[in-house]
């Protein structure tokens, strides 16, 4: 029944005055007294028993109850003269006669009161039923008459509650995740005093090693490190700290440990004496977070780097991030970080960009909470805005609502001004090429019908069959000019295949195959104007002086001539060749030249000069894919010229060069001349 | 004898209509420009005008069309709109401008004949 943490009993033979040995040696003569003279001097016992918390108890060899102090009311709830020859063993379960022998027997022996006395937890019952833990000292009495035994009772329920509490505390500290150490800055070193288990655990120091030695342990060699001179400040102070310290275990691992100090207030006086210190491992949260904020420093890299606009709302619609091509979209230039700008104020000022037509279609209530389309569903649908300031745009924009995750709104805006706008000219230009098909199409048709359907004198037919076969000319030119057209357009000048040509030889070669009304004449360039060569492709060059001269003859239905010239000139700075034909025709006025290049555009649209109105426009596509140019120069009525320019080349080396073929020529650049070589 | 106006920039259409209707019994007259052909139409008063949307000048064929059914003189002055623009916006455009018929080129020539007989006939 010993309680095994109870310390054990000094000896008091060798400490005669320990308080112990003074109780038994006080209990001991009380109990003489007791059983001799006790009528006499009942007070004064009765005074000296009524101090002593214990209760006092006289047992005879039977171990029946023969005397009980007045405290045993206190402590078992019971008068003293109630339990007068009852058993002890009611008080204390087990505690019968045999039993206190033998607890004697086995306890010390004093010698000079020739006693044996035995000390020993046991549990006591109150009112007969109620258990409580107590600490119980027996001595047998020698001489002590009908008393054999005499019993000191105390009631350790607190005494017991507190040390399980401690235990508790203990137990509790040794199976907490982080580490925790408590130092004592009152020693010398200021040492660990306790360390629980998870400190083992996280730094691999043995617990039994770290108390007695200073907290600085864990830094192993690198003990100067900033965070760890802030953790010392704070323990100077008495002030709590939290630093993330560079800690290395025993076996050479480097570890990132989270080190909490905070003083332990003090029982008396101002300076606490004691610090408590709580570990963690961060190593891993720590790796985490440098790998988040990489990432987040990617991301925005990307964000930034994105032609496309993003915004970001946090879920109370504050805003959160802009990245730089909104602002460019938009010319926004506040700073989020400010985190006053709100999703509702953002709608407003969307609102003052956009055109009153088109209105902006608003992302949040006018309470500015998130519309529910946005609080439910994944993404808005792609809506279009139509910014007037601060320049005319269209802009998709897509809102995600991020439902999950931190419920941030995100916004994305796309610039599609030039998607728009490829997009209607193409529409518009398929709707004019079919009314332009359409158009030659009607004789076609129409004459057709009449043919199959009545009579028709043989004059008129031929006269009928011209028309449909003019008109069906005119169609056929009209799908090859547009195809040429789609051609060049799609290929961008992959397959121009530019190379020095003599153009003397182009030029010939055109005004060769040229096919004239009888009313014109053309007048040649001069020959010594020929010298010059030009970078081109053969090809291209001979459809655009071709398409020129052939305006040239349809717009001068009152004849004359029509003068070609060949000249030197430049192009940014290069040097240049400039082809001219210079017609007598009927002209145009300022705005019939301003829309000469669009397509199908006719000057003269009454249909009695044939034409696609894609020739000028192919014309203008060549030179720009040779980086020439075209210039034009007309009046009504006063006739047009035509000049274009084509890059200059230098001639071949060889003498005999222009009678190498010209695909065999070798390539030179503009670019390639020396200033001595220019003109 | 029905009056039949053509109001068309294409000579060679203007042809092929002459001819379409050179055996019915219409008295023909032809414009080559929307002024032209309003002019002529106040003074002629034709029964029936045949209108080309598209033509250059100040006056397009919706407007010369618009300006006819205006004009309290030239009640019951049927009009055809020719156009080689088929889509139902363009038809639509002609509804408003109030014309009776719309051929969208490239028409048939005896479909073109029955619509002016069945224009003129109603009249």
């Amino acid at each position: 029944m010993e309680h095994p943490a109870s310390p054990p009993d000094p000896d008091p033979a060798d400490s005669p005055a320990s308080p112990w040995q003074k109780l038994t040696a006080a209990s001991h003569a009380l109990l003489r007294r007791l059983a001799k003279p006790l009528t006499r001097r009942r007070p004064a016992a009765d005074v000296l028993l009524q101090a002593v918390p214990d209760a006092l108890i006289g047992v005879d060899a039977r171990g029946h109850i023969r005397v009980a102090s007045p405290t045993v009311a206190n402590l078992f709830g019971v008068e003293p003269g109630e339990l007068l020859g009852t058993p002890l063993s009611n008080l204390l379960p087990g505690l019968d006669a045999p039993t206190a022998q033998q607890r004697t027997r086995d306890g010390l022996y004093l010698r000079n009161t020739r006693t044996h006395v035995a000390r020993f937890d046991a549990t006591a019952r109150r009112h007969g039923e109620t258990e409580f833990p107590a600490e119980v000292s027996l001595a047998q009495v020698e001489d002590g008459g009908d008393l054999r035994y005499a019993c000191l009772v105390r009631d350790v329920t607190d005494r017991r509650m507190a040390d399980g509490l401690l235990a508790l505390y203990v137990r509790a500290l040794d199976c907490c995740s982080n580490g925790v150490l408590i130092i004592d800055l009152g020693l010398p070193g200021q040492p660990i005093v306790y360390a629980n288990h998870a400190f083992q655990q996280l730094t691999g120091h043995d617990r039994s090693d770290a108390v007695g030695r200073s907290w600085t342990l864990l830094l192993g060699a690198d003990r100067d490190q900033p965070e760890a001179a802030r953790v010392r400040q704070a323990m100077a102070d008495g002030e709590p700290a939290t630093a993330v310290l560079r800690s290395q275990r025993p076996d050479g691992r480097l570890a990132l440990t989270e080190f909490s100090v905070a003083p332990v207030p003090p029982e008396d006086g101002p300076v606490p004496r004691h610090m408590v210190a709580i570990l963690n491992d961060v190593t891993e949260r720590e790796r985490a977070r440098l790998a988040i904020a990489e990432r987040n420093a990617r991301l925005n890299a990307v964000f930034d780097l994105s032609p496309d606009g993003f915004v970001v709302f946090d879920r109370d619609g504050a805003l959160l991030y802009v990245n730089h091509a909104f602002r460019q979209l938009t010319g926004w230039a506040g700073d989020p970080a400010d985190g006053t700008f709100t999703l509702s104020q953002f709608d407003r000022w969307m609102r003052t960009l956009c055109d009153v037509e088109l209105p902006y279609p608003a992302l949040c209530d006018d309470d500015g909470s998130v519309g529910d389309a946005e609080a439910t569903g994944p993404a808005t649908g792609v809506e279009l805005l139509q910014l007037v300031r601060p320049r005319r745009a269209v802009l998709t924009r897509l809102a995600r609502h991020n439902a999950g995750g931190q419920g941030e709104s995100i916004l994305y805006f796309r610039d599609v001004t030039h998607e728009t706008e490829v997009d209607r000219m193409k529409s518009e230009f398929l709707t004019t090429a079919a009314h332009e098909l359409r158009t030659p199409m009607v004789s076609v048709f129409g004459f057709t019908e009449l043919l199959l359907n009545r009579p028709v004198p043989e004059g008129r037919k031929r006269d009928v069959l011209e028309t449909i076969h003019r008109q069906a000319s005119l169609l056929i030119t009209m799908i090859n000019d547009l195809l040429d057209l789609a051609r060049i357009e799609a290929r961008q000048g992959r397959d121009l295949r530019s190379e020095p040509l003599p153009v003397a030889d182009l030029v010939q070669r055109t005004l060769c195959s040229l096919l004239l009304p009888p009313s014109l004449r053309v007048v040649p360039p001069d020959p010594r104007s020929l010298t010059g060569w030009v970078h081109a492709d053969g090809e291209k060059f001979q459809r655009a002086f071709t398409n020129v001269l052939s305006n040239a003859i349809k717009y001068s239905p009152q004849g004359g001539d029509i003068v070609v010239t060949v000249m030197e000139g430049r192009i940014d700075g290069a040097p240049a060749v400039g082809v001219r034909v210079r017609d007598p025709g009927i002209g145009m006025t300022g705005p019939q030249q301003a829309r000469v290049f669009e397509r199908f555009y006719r000057a003269d649209p009454s249909g009695n000069i044939p034409g696609t109105g894609l020739g000028m426009c192919l014309v203008k596509e060549i030179l720009d894919l040779h980086g020439g140019r075209i210039d034009l120069h007309s009046a009504a009525g006063q006739g047009t010229t035509v000049t274009m320019w084509w890059p200059g080349a230098d001639a071949p080396d060889a003498p005999d060069a222009a009678d190498v073929p010209p695909g065999r020529q070798p390539q030179s650049r503009p670019e390639a001349r020396t200033s001595t070589e220019v003109a | 004898m029905k009056r039949v106006l053509i109001v068309e920039d294409q000579p060679d259409i203007r042809k092929l209509i002459r001819m379409t209707l050179e055996f019915e019994a219409y008295e023909i007259h032809e414009a080559d420009d929307g002024a032209s052909g309003l002019r002529m139409a106040l003074a002629l008063q034709p029964d029936l005008v045949l209108l080309d949307v598209m033509m250059p000048g100040e006056l397009d064929g919706l407007q010369v069309c618009q300006r006819i059914k205006s004009d309290a003189t030239l009640a019951g002055v049927r009009v055809v709109l020719l156009t080689a623009r088929g889509q139902t916006r363009d038809r639509e455009a002609g509804q408003r401008a109030g014309a009776d018929e719309y051929l969208v080129k490239p028409f048939s020539p005896l479909q073109l004949i029955d619509t002016i007989e069945r224009l003129t006939t109603a009249a």
